[in-house]
């Protein structure tokens, strides 16, 4: 039984982080209608900014300072990618805006490769190491502070989607660009919001995933991961990704657990997406996300 | 014009014949400026360029023979690879070709036997790809064989059958293909060698605390952590929470000195890193001395060695090759001939390999195989012992 406490609270821990990162693809995805397949580099971009204002920088920036400067940078880059690759593109069918993000995701990964370079570099520690004692279960420390920062984050979002003026501007937006647009709602600043968002949210989690870590190109691997976390909770739905993160990271551990020693490894892998899929095929929309009916 | 003049330019004139005389032949490297191994990637061609430069003026100048290396950004891409391969063929026709991991052995094997033009890898041999007759070969044998040797090391030093747990990924076959090799070492030698359990990860795990704690269950000696540098600091710190203290066991391109990027020399005390060239902070080593005498770029560690190793076996194979045939002569299959027909001593490879024997049954050197390692003691990075290790025997898997 302790076992299998353990393990669930072990994947919790690590589906919350997935969970981080499936909430910057949804902030994006409600305001824009955009699924940002760049969402990994933009988490790597995001790690290499807090990374240059922390031990790349060769001067003592006090740790609050850095994670502001980092902040403030992540709010131009935002603001950047959203000027530049998507504004132009309001308008264009489906097609050209997923083009328009493959293209994204090469070019932040050379743009990456020429500003910092390839080199694996230590990533700076913001959370404490160690592990937390409750009883018979050990807990990871980074992980639960990450667990705790997802679950205010997502309270604080839903609570900025669903009472301040900005955020309804952004719900209204999401529901449809032309309704949003005939009410008087400024389309194109909803969308410069949700990228900003978006890119805040994804350095967060870089933060929390690779504290104390190093830090690489191939980190943003993690957003492939994610994005079937935000899809099975809903792309609409704040609230829906870190439940879904929970969903996947504790199956993913109990496979872990308890089939891959007779699996060879497949089953962990594997169960977490034949979960989405499953319950996909009943619920299109994912777990959480907005039922849409459409009449003919 | 004076006697002197006259004595000048007949000297210049001798030199201009003698340069135009020399047989010019290319060597092409596969280099990864912009993949996963960009970071290592000025070291490592700075490690080929350095023993070219030597060889050709040592050597190839006695032998009238001038190599000229051109070195091509596959990007670690089979893609790239084979796109780049049939123009390399084309304008360079290299005699041998310098590989750089799996990309290059899977896009080229198949059709190497064909384009007559072998292929010699830096990166260790995979059992994926162990096969006969085949032109893909490695100065090193297969991961499996190096960490064998290491194993082997360590059991002798203990008590009893050494206990092994292994943390790999299923996302990359080379690595299961790490753990699929130790487990056939345990199988053929019950008495000396264990795997207790292995454990999949994701390459970049966000947490490895839970398959950790289940390979701890067993009690093993060691942690195998072929995989990536990203596993083995998850590992380590995993082992941290956990309260346990396990020496972890790395690759090369894993290895100790990528590791303590993301963890301090003194949390991986007693951490092993296992390969079969030359440590390459072992004193007295030929080769690191041409480095530094040779190298016009790049600080010297293990890729460098790596890189460096493959170039003198190359160039020692073209030797052969030149006394076969003649400098005028030398092709690919000259080179394939003399790699297979020669043997290659530790000495001749300027200490960075052990003596080397090839045939036609393994892509990598066969009979008594040698590994090395290196291991964190107080602090720092030093080679377990002076000597090789034996390799236990392994049968294919």
């Amino acid at each position: 039984m302790i076992t299998l406490i353990q393990t669930l609270i072990d994947g919790a821990m690590v589906g919350l982080v997935y969970g981080l990162v499936a909430i910057s693809f949804v902030v994006i995805y409600r305001a824009s209608k955009i699924i940002n397949l760049a969402q990994g580099e933009v988490l790597v971009f995001g790690a290499f900014l807090l990374w240059t204002f922390t031990e790349g920088s060769g001067y003592a920036i006090p740790l609050p300072i850095a994670l502001v400067l980092t902040l403030i940078a992540c709010v131009v880059f935002g603001a950047v990618i959203e000027r530049t690759v998507f504004r132009p593109l309001i308008g264009q069918s489906a097609f050209t805006i997923f083009m328009a993000g493959v293209a994204l995701l090469i070019l932040l990964r050379g743009v990456a490769q020429l500003v910092w370079g390839a080199q694996t570099r230590s990533a700076p520690a913001i959370l404490p190491e160690g592990a937390i004692e409750f009883g018979p279960f050990l807990v990871n420390t980074r992980l639960l502070i990450g667990a705790v920062f997802t679950v205010c984050l997502t309270q604080a979002l839903h609570l900025f989607f669903t009472r301040a003026r900005v955020g309804l501007r952004l719900a209204a937006v999401a529901e449809d660009h032309t309704t949003a647009l005939s009410l008087g709602v400024s389309v194109r600043q909803a969308i410069a919001v949700a990228w900003i968002l978006g890119t805040v949210v994804a350095t967060a989690a870089a933060a929390v995933l690779l504290s104390g870590s190093i830090l690489s190109l191939g980190v943003a691997v993690i957003g492939f991961k994610a994005l079937p976390v935000a899809l099975l909770g809903g792309l609409e739905s704040i609230r829906g990704a870190p439940l879904a993160g929970l969903i996947v990271g504790m199956f993913e551990a109990l496979a872990a657990t308890y089939l891959d020693p007779i699996t060879n490894g497949a089953a962990s892998g594997l169960l977490p997406y034949l979960l989405m899929i499953a319950v996909l095929l009943i619920r299109p929309y994912g777990l959480f996300g907005w039922q849409r009916i459409e009449r003919l | 014009m004076t006697l002197r003049t006259t004595l000048l330019a007949g000297a210049a004139a001798l030199g201009l014949a003698a340069t135009a005389d020399a047989e010019t032949y290319t060597v092409t490297a596969s280099a990864d400026y912009s993949g996963p191994f960009a970071d290592v990637m000025p070291d490592a061609m700075a490690g080929l360029q350095a023993v070219v430069d030597y060889w050709n003026a040592e050597v190839g100048e006695g032998l009238g023979v001038d190599v000229n290396l051109k070195i091509y950004d596959m990007r670690y891409d089979a893609a790239e690879i084979a796109k780049t391969w049939p123009s390399i063929l084309r304008s360079d026709a290299p005699i041998i070709h310098l590989g750089f991991g799996t990309p290059d052995l899977v896009t080229l094997m198949g059709r190497l036997p064909g384009d007559k033009v072998p292929l010699l890898q830096g990166t260790a041999m995979v059992g994926l790809v162990w096969q006969e007759d085949g032109w893909h070969f490695s100065i090193r044998p297969t991961y499996s064989h190096e960490f064998a040797g290491l194993f082997s090391h360590l059991q002798e030093a203990g008590d009893g059958p050494l206990k092994i747990a292994a943390v790999s990924t299923q996302n990359q076959a080379g690595f299961v293909d790490q753990v699929n090799g130790v487990k056939q070492l345990a199988t053929q030698y019950p008495d000396r060698y264990t795997v207790t359990s292995t454990q999949w990860a994701d390459t970049a795990p966000v947490s490895l605390t839970a398959q950790m704690r289940a390979a701890l269950a067993d009690e093993p000696d060691v942690i195998l952590v072929g995989g990536t540098t990203a596993q083995v600091i998850a590992a380590a710190k995993a082992m941290d929470e956990l309260g346990a203290d396990v020496p972890i066991v790395m690759s090369t391109h894993n290895g100790l000195a990528e590791v303590s990027k993301g963890l301090s020399l003194d949390q991986m005390e007693g951490f092993y890193s296992a390969f079969s060239f030359a440590p390459p902070e072992k004193e007295d080593l030929p080769i690191r001395t041409v480095f530094e005498e040779y190298a016009k770029a790049g600080s010297w560690g293990t890729i460098t060695e790596q890189s460096a190793a493959q170039a003198i076996l190359a160039l020692r194979v073209l030797e052969n090759a030149i006394a076969d045939v003649g400098a005028e002569n030398v092709d690919g299959q000259a080179m394939h001939d003399a790699l297979l027909g020669h043997t290659y001593s530790e000495e001749s490879l300027l200490g960075a390999l052990p003596t080397l024997d090839f045939d036609a049954s393994a892509p990598f050197p066969v009979g008594d195989i040698k590994a090395s390692a290196v291991v964190v003691r107080d602090g720092k990075i030093v080679a377990v012992q002076d000597d090789w290790f034996a390799v236990p025997a392994l049968d294919k898997w």
